[in-house]
């Protein structure tokens, strides 16, 4: 018996392509891809996009993805810019004394400041919540049932 | 990031390393990508609300953070570690990093646009030293690296002050405006300092009235060094501290724009650029044009900090300037510029190259290039 794999597919990532690579990397007996979508008629999809194009014209008549405001919120994996900042998180894990100019930065800002800070943190996470309550309001789930080895639906 | 030690956290592993340059594979592709504010990166989302805007906006706070920016600048221009493992052949100088540093370039590739300290990698002493670079004087041809446009056909041209990509130009400008979410207009007062300690505002401002405006932009990879934009006289200068951080909070971007989809709230900063000649840290110069066939009476040159530029460096203060003389520098983080130009009366400013095609948003244009000419109205 394989391993069973959960793909969540985000509004770029979309099937067959990314999935197969998947399923051919993990070379799994049983796959569930779960779909976030907001559409059924596959002319939605972007023509001129060739992954979604293949995808349309494999998935029918069960998968449209269009593009929605989740795709925006949601780390990508190509996104470098994120990949940076994930950088950055993984070498401070662990971090107890701070850089002396980040030490005096700390010391120079009140605690009126910090707390505003804290305040845009928050008002960021705000953003999240409503976009991705937004989402699961927008979107139904469907799921598709891979076996091995052939990787076809 | 949620809470302020993760900011801190964050930071330290920042300002004691350079600018870095990414590589990753895209559906097959490796492609790459510049790093060149890396706090910006951090600060996007979370700039773009109401608590930033109070906090970006406290004087106490960007003290704080110029001290900051400095220390940083100061490890930046360090010729023992401010270039760090970064100037190298996998990095900055891979394919990928040189296919981003010669996007402007034209024909020639950065080694032969660009001088550099030593032939070997690092090949500069310093990331300061690197984001300064200067041009070689000329091109392989022969001819000037960056030609400056003096004249032609009895024309005379407004030159670009900084290698920079295009973002509006607007008439008419008021010397005191307001500045709405979607519709930043151009307040000439408020540019030339405001109310600062030490404003050029109250002496210069009146002298703008219903002039003409152009703004561009740099980009990481773009030459750092200001020109002067015409033959003339600087009769004043300065450096305003201003803003790092702060933006106009909105609903997110554009239909219209390029990299984002409708309502993404990232990039704010780029959105409030306008905004941003009247509140970010930034340099002035007003200038007294002296060529009489320009029909320009006054020039102001706003070099504008957007994020993380610690120095804005003025390297010619007062005195004679010739069209295309080195003025001062931006020393690393992201930056915009600004061009006031109030013409004679009976004239009006035409935002055009020296082959009179208008200049639009977008286009990438060479320092020292024509950017406008001054025509008798209705002419």
């Amino acid at each position: 018996m394989g391993k069973l794999f959960v793909y969540i597919a985000d509004n770029d990532d979309v099937f067959p392509s990314h999935v197969q690579t998947v399923l051919g990397y993990k070379d799994p007996a049983l796959a569930v891809c779960i779909f976030p979508a907001n559409d059924t008629s596959p002319q939605n999809l972007t023509s001129s996009d060739p992954h979604h194009t293949n995808s349309a014209a494999m998935a029918q008549p069960y998968l449209a993805i269009k593009r929605s405001t989740y795709h925006s919120w949601v780390p990508q994996s190509n996104n470098i810019h994120n990949e940076f900042i994930r950088h950055l998180i993984r070498a401070s894990k662990g971090s107890v004394r701070h850089k002396n100019a980040v030490t005096t930065f700390d010391k120079a800002v009140t605690q009126a400041q910090k707390d505003l800070f804290m305040s845009a943190l928050t008002q960021v996470a705000q953003y999240y919540a409503k976009v991705c309550q937004n989402w699961r309001h927008d979107h139904k789930l469907i799921f598709f049932f891979f076996s091995g080895p052939t990787h076809q639906p | 990031m949620k809470t302020w030690d993760d900011f801190l956290s964050l930071l330290d592993g920042i300002v004691e390393s350079p600018p870095p340059f990414y590589k990753a594979e895209l559906d097959g592709v490796t492609i790459g990508e510049p790093i060149g504010v890396p706090l910006y990166l951090i600060l996007d989302l979370v700039s773009n609300t109401s608590a930033a805007y109070t906090l970006f906006t406290d004087q106490t706070f960007n003290a704080a953070l110029k001290t900051l920016l400095l220390s940083w600048g100061t490890y930046l221009a360090g010729t023992t570690n401010g270039s760090n493992g970064t100037l190298t052949d996998d990095k900055w100088f891979s394919e990928q990093g040189l296919a981003v540093l010669e996007s402007g370039l034209g024909k020639w590739s950065f080694w032969q646009t660009y001088e550099t300290d030593s032939s070997k990698a690092p090949y500069y002493d310093s990331w300061d030293s690197f984001f300064t670079r200067d041009f070689k004087p000329t091109n392989p041809d022969g001819g000037d690296m960056r030609p400056i446009q003096r004249a032609s056909g009895g024309r005379v041209f407004v030159n670009n002050a900084c290698e920079s990509t295009v973002l509006r130009s607007a008439t008419n400008v008021q010397i005191h405006d307001t500045f709405w979410l979607k519709e930043q207009n151009y307040s000439i007062y408020d540019i030339l300092g405001g109310a600062a300690q030490g404003s050029l505002a109250p002496q210069y401002a009146d002298y703008f009235q219903g002039g003409s405006v152009y703004q561009a932009f740099l980009s990481p990879a773009d030459y750092h060094r200001w020109h002067s934009p015409v033959d003339g006289k600087i009769v004043a200068s300065t450096v305003y501290p201003g803003t790092y951080y702060a933006v106009l909070p909105d609903n997110g971007a554009p239909p219209y724009d390029p990299d984002l989809i409708p309502g993404d709230p990232h990039g704010a900063l780029i959105r409030s650029q306008p905004w941003l000649s009247v509140a970010a840290a930034r340099a002035v110069y007003i200038i007294q044009p002296t060529d009489a066939n320009l029909h320009l009476k006054w020039v102001a040159f706003i070099a504008i900090g957007m994020a993380e530029v610690s120095t804005c460096e003025i390297t010619k203060k007062s005195g004679t300037v010739a069209i295309g003389d080195e003025i001062g520098m931006f020393h690393f983080g992201g930056s915009s510029h600004t061009l006031l130009l109030k013409p004679e009366d009976g004239y009006e400013v035409v935002f055009q190259d020296v082959y009179e095609t208008p200049i639009r948003p977008g286009q990438h244009r060479w320092i020292n290039s024509g950017i406008a000419q001054v025509k008798k109205i209705g002419t």
